[in-house]
């Protein structure tokens, strides 16, 4: 919805005296509010320059966009983006005998213990898996000088605690942190358990597209299957944020049909 | 995107018709100070996470030591590209690139993120307020970048 949130915010901008330009990933919603000056690149949702530690590409990108504004008037004005990411970073492309009912995919090099049977499990199941991730986690951090963790106030032991305490019996009714409300701090949680895991993910040799990486984060990794089981778990939680938040802002759509019946 | 690959439930969504259509005339790019306008949610690590509802915006200052983050509320876009780098979704690096090029004039100190998961109509009056802050810090191109 991205999309439609910039070609509305140009309007305002553009009214208010300031110049515009407007990317677009989803083309029909810029063509629909129609502002002023709009390049539609074929981009996948997340990946508005295209393509992660690729300046030349991103440049040329940023470069088209820009140029807009040289465009005789009046608008609006609709180009497209015609060059496409190369094959490796289309989602699945470079793997091209991949089958990923099969549960193949781009695999982690770490060894993983299956999900616990047991749900209150999860906690110690989750810090061993960020354990054996951490050497990767932090030769990311050191190589890009910073990680896009922490928001959430907790570090990993007490997120691996907090999350699981929503599938356990006595699901927390207050954030373990000062001033944030349970809901937001749910959220917080998983944001910053999925990006340690992108992170390790990304710092891994060999390409991997945000396909595969989230592939293994949903089916392969016992934080996925936690998060969704916490997803799951909160439809019945007595605070109508947590409710919401679990709801519709923890798992993609995409995902929910794969939670676990037990 | 390109069109055929849009998720169907996006196609749905309600968006605002404008009667008018603004269209400010300037100078030259390579004369122009740019400032990016995101929708990612971004925010620095210090500052206040984005949330169901949030209509309002958050500084990205370039001179700020606190890392950048992430706070979309959405679920529904990949988000281990930015994890990477993060000039896949605010290409200050790439900007300040053209900057020294002199494609551009000259690149903000201050960029902005909104968290786009929100009817546009109800990020109206920041939108405004911040046009002027633009103006006064003599922006005069805004690159609106989603997510």
């Amino acid at each position: 919805m991205c999309t439609r949130a910039v070609s509305g915010l140009a309007h305002y901008f553009e009214d208010q005296g300031i110049a515009t330009v407007c990317i677009a990933l989803v083309p029909q919603h810029a063509k629909q509010i129609k502002p002023p000056r709009t390049l539609s690149v074929p981009f996948e949702l997340g990946r508005p320059l295209g393509v992660p530690g690729d300046p030349e590409f991103q440049t040329g990108v940023l470069r088209h966009a820009l140029s807009l504004i040289e465009t005789p008037g009046p608008g609006p004005v609709f180009e497209e983006f015609d060059k496409d990411v190369p094959d490796a970073h289309v989602p699945n492309a470079h793997v091209p005998d991949m089958n990923l009912d099969a549960g193949d995919g781009w695999s982690c090099p770490v060894s993983f213990a299956p999900p616990p049977a047991d749900r209150l499990d999860y906690a110690s199941a989750l810090l061993e898996e960020i354990r054996l991730l951490n050497p990767w986690f932090e030769k990311g951090r050191a190589a890009r000088g910073y990680t896009s963790t922490g928001t959430s106030g907790l570090d990993t032991a007490a997120i691996a605690a907090f999350l699981s305490s929503f599938v356990s019996k006595h699901p927390p009714e207050e954030s373990p942190v000062t001033g944030q409300s349970l809901s937001d701090s749910l959220k917080l949680a998983v944001e910053d358990l999925k990006a340690y895991y992108y992170e390790s993910a990304a710092a891994q040799p060999g390409l991997s597209t945000s396909s595969d990486m989230a592939h293994w984060l949903w089916h392969e990794t016992t934080a996925g299957e936690l998060i969704k089981s916490v997803s799951q778990a909160c439809q019945s939680h007595a605070d109508e944020m947590v409710q919401l938040v679990a709801a519709f802002t923890l798992v993609p759509v995409s995902e929910k049909q794969s939670v676990r019946s037990d | 995107m390109r069109e055929h690959q849009v998720p169907v439930q996006l196609l749905s969504v309600p968006c605002p018709e404008f009667t008018t259509h603004p269209w400010q005339e300037g100078v030259p790019l390579k004369q122009r100070k740019v400032a990016l306008i995101s929708t990612a949610g971004l925010m620095h690590k210090s500052d206040r996470p984005f949330s169901l509802g949030h209509v309002d915006y958050r500084i990205i200052d370039t001179e700020a030591k606190s890392p950048l983050v992430m706070t979309h509320v959405s679920t529904n876009f990949d988000r281990s590209g930015f994890v990477q780098d993060h000039n896949l979704v605010l290409p200050l690096d790439r900007l300040n690139e053209l900057a020294a090029a002199r494609e551009i004039g000259s690149v903000a100190r201050y960029h902005y993120s909104f968290m786009g998961a929100t009817e546009p109509e109800k990020m109206e009056p920041a939108a405004r307020l911040l046009a002027q802050i633009l103006a006064r810090d003599e922006v005069d191109l805004a690159l609106l970048i989603p997510v």
